[in-house]
């Protein structure tokens, strides 16, 4: 259930997508964003979902993959689906009580979703087909390059909690079965109930992330680790010729969805 | 009564690109009283076939019963099964979370709903297996007790559950050579006096060919061996061929042997080892 989430994976592949360089997919990633919230109508949305779907081919990536990414948003998209679809203003197409669906409701929830579900897909494709060192590379120089004073720490913290994802569900999974061994319950009785048998898990969870904190600091201090003072990286990023194909692509991108937007 | 393994197959993340066969056609049992070894390397599957015994994993193949009572039948209460089958994990001591030892330790008497007269009989009992004394301890924080008392509280966790089979993965691991012995013979007694049948984890052979009178060897998901410590032990070739080790003392005698000396390689402790030597060594000089 827990192995479910995907977020921060890394897939290796030798795709285009994975040969890009990170700042390119860094930026051509916010292109993308702008894009997507510019969308609002029904032709824009069938464009983006023509366009992700071509990434995700070109990507190389199982789509089972991405699917199983999303699976731990159903209660986000499920939540944005209703509420738009009740509550939205309009003209009233089935009432029942105090319940009713517009045909406005229907159509701006289900754009929501579509936004949700192609924001988080294409987030976790930059990670599923970035390393994590070339990712941090690629954002501390993302991020010197628009003059954010401390970047490589930022960077740097970033990877660490890229890094320590899996971990952390590992360790739940481990804590969660040695608590059941002692008859813990995680998942019968009201939500009280449930909320505090939440606390056998999430005290040791703290103390091992504390735990884990301190050895990891100590571990990079006994290497010398000391900022991004003056540090050099062996391996240089370089922009090649696919790199400015992608920006060019995303730049028609972002014009065909602003098209759609002021002019159909 | 025992717990039985009948074909069990267990695989991680099945019908996905990381599917991995974990166990493999695994036949097993463990009967009443024993005191069994479960040794393998790691990565060798023998975590995952220990959560099959109290139902925390379900096999994909096969059949698991404890006591007769199949875990995968509907209607079962696990919660009955994890009170008889007690699974000691690895690193008991970070499961730890209560303010005070007696809480912690109270924690699987109270999710079996016994009422409080009870759990703190249970708790003291338990305390006293794993020899932490009950009114020096009772009101400490776990989290300030050194890391062999820490672990003592947490068996004692499991074993407040009262449970017929105890489970130990790796107990002893990253002690020192003073908290092995204390946690060791604290099993050995839990088997000997309180007449729990043990199965013990390790990938420590001198830990467990003291203790343990049957050894059980996982390599890749299978069960290689199933015999008598001093059989299984006959076999060092193809055990340091799955990268286990023997015991130390074993490995002295086999030497001894190839330098001529005429004594006996199936011993498994100090002391056996020591009557040996002094036998042939007394024998030669009367012989001389």
């Amino acid at each position: 259930m827990l192995k479910d989430i995907t977020i921060g994976q890394y897939i290796p592949g030798e795709s285009v997508i994975h040969k890009l360089d990170p700042r390119t997919k860094i930026i051509t990633l916010l292109f993308y964003m702008v894009g997507l919230f510019m969308l609002n109508n029904a032709s824009g949305y069938a464009f983006i979902i023509f366009f992700t779907a071509a990434v995700i081919v070109l990507s190389r990536i199982p789509v089972i993959i991405i699917l199983k990414g999303l699976r731990p948003l159903w209660i986000i998209l499920a939540l944005t689906l209703s509420l738009h679809v009740f509550l939205t203003q309009g003209d009233i197409i089935w009432q029942w009580n105090f319940l009713k669906i517009t045909s406005q409701g229907l159509q701006q929830g289900t754009f929501m979703v579509l936004r949700l579900v192609c924001l988080v897909t294409v987030t976790s494709l930059l990670t599923l087909t970035t390393t994590p060192i070339l990712l941090t590379d690629g954002l501390e120089r993302v991020l010197k390059a628009v003059f954010i004073p401390v970047a490589h720490e930022l960077a740097m913290m970033m990877t660490i909690a890229l890094r320590f994802i899996p971990t952390l569900i590992e360790e739940t999974e481990k804590i969660m079965k040695a608590q059941m061994a002692r008859g813990a319950d995680f998942d019968s009785g009201g939500i009280l109930a449930r909320a505090k048998s939440l606390i056998p898990l999430l005290v040791p969870l703290f103390l091992s992330s504390f735990r884990r904190a301190d050895e990891l600091a100590m571990a990079m201090e006994a290497r010398c680790y000391r900022g991004g003072e003056n540090r050099t990286r062996m391996k240089q990023l370089r922009m090649a010729g696919r790199d400015y194909r992608a920006f060019a692509v995303s730049l028609v991108f972002l014009f065909i969805c602003i098209y759609t937007r002021y002019w159909m | 009564m025992s717990l039985k393994l009948e074909g069990v197959c267990y695989t991680y993340q099945p019908n996905s690109p990381y599917e991995t066969p974990a166990l493999k056609n695994i036949n097993l049992e463990i009967h009443e009283g024993e005191f069994v070894g479960l040794i393998g390397h790691t990565g060798s599957g023998k975590s995952t076939l220990v959560q099959h015994f109290n139902g925390l994993l379900k096999p994909t193949a096969g059949k698991v019963t404890v006591d007769g009572i199949d875990i995968s039948a509907k209607g079962v209460k696990l919660k009955e099964i994890r009170q008889k089958v007690g699974l000691v994990f690895q690193y008991p001591e970070h499961q730890l979370f209560e303010e005070t030892v007696f809480e912690d330790i109270a924690f699987g008497p109270k999710n079996l709903g016994l009422p409080q007269h009870q759990v703190v009989k249970r708790v003291k009992k338990a305390m006293a297996m794993v020899d932490l004394e009950y009114d020096r301890f009772k009101d400490m924080s776990p989290f300030i007790l050194s890391g062999g008392e820490k672990r003592r509280a947490a068996i004692a966790g499991v074993l407040a559950m009262a449970p017929k089979y105890l489970i130990l993965d790796e107990p002893t691991a990253g002690l020192d050579p003073r908290g092995r012995d204390e946690i060791l013979e604290k099993i050995d007694h839990l088997h000997h006096k309180e007449g729990i049948t043990v199965i013990l984890v390790s990938h420590s052979m001198d830990d467990v060919a003291r203790l343990a009178q049957r050894l059980v060897v996982i390599n890749q998901g299978e069960i290689f061996y199933n015999d008598r410590s001093r059989t299984v032990f006959a076999a060092h070739k193809e055990l340091q061929h799955m990268g286990l080790d023997i015991p130390t003392v074993t490995k002295l005698m086999i030497r001894l042997k190839e330098k001529g000396w005429p004594v006996r390689s199936d011993l498994l402790t100090i002391e056996e080892a020591k009557e040996e030597i002094l036998k042939i060594v007394r024998g030669g000089r009367t012989g001389a």
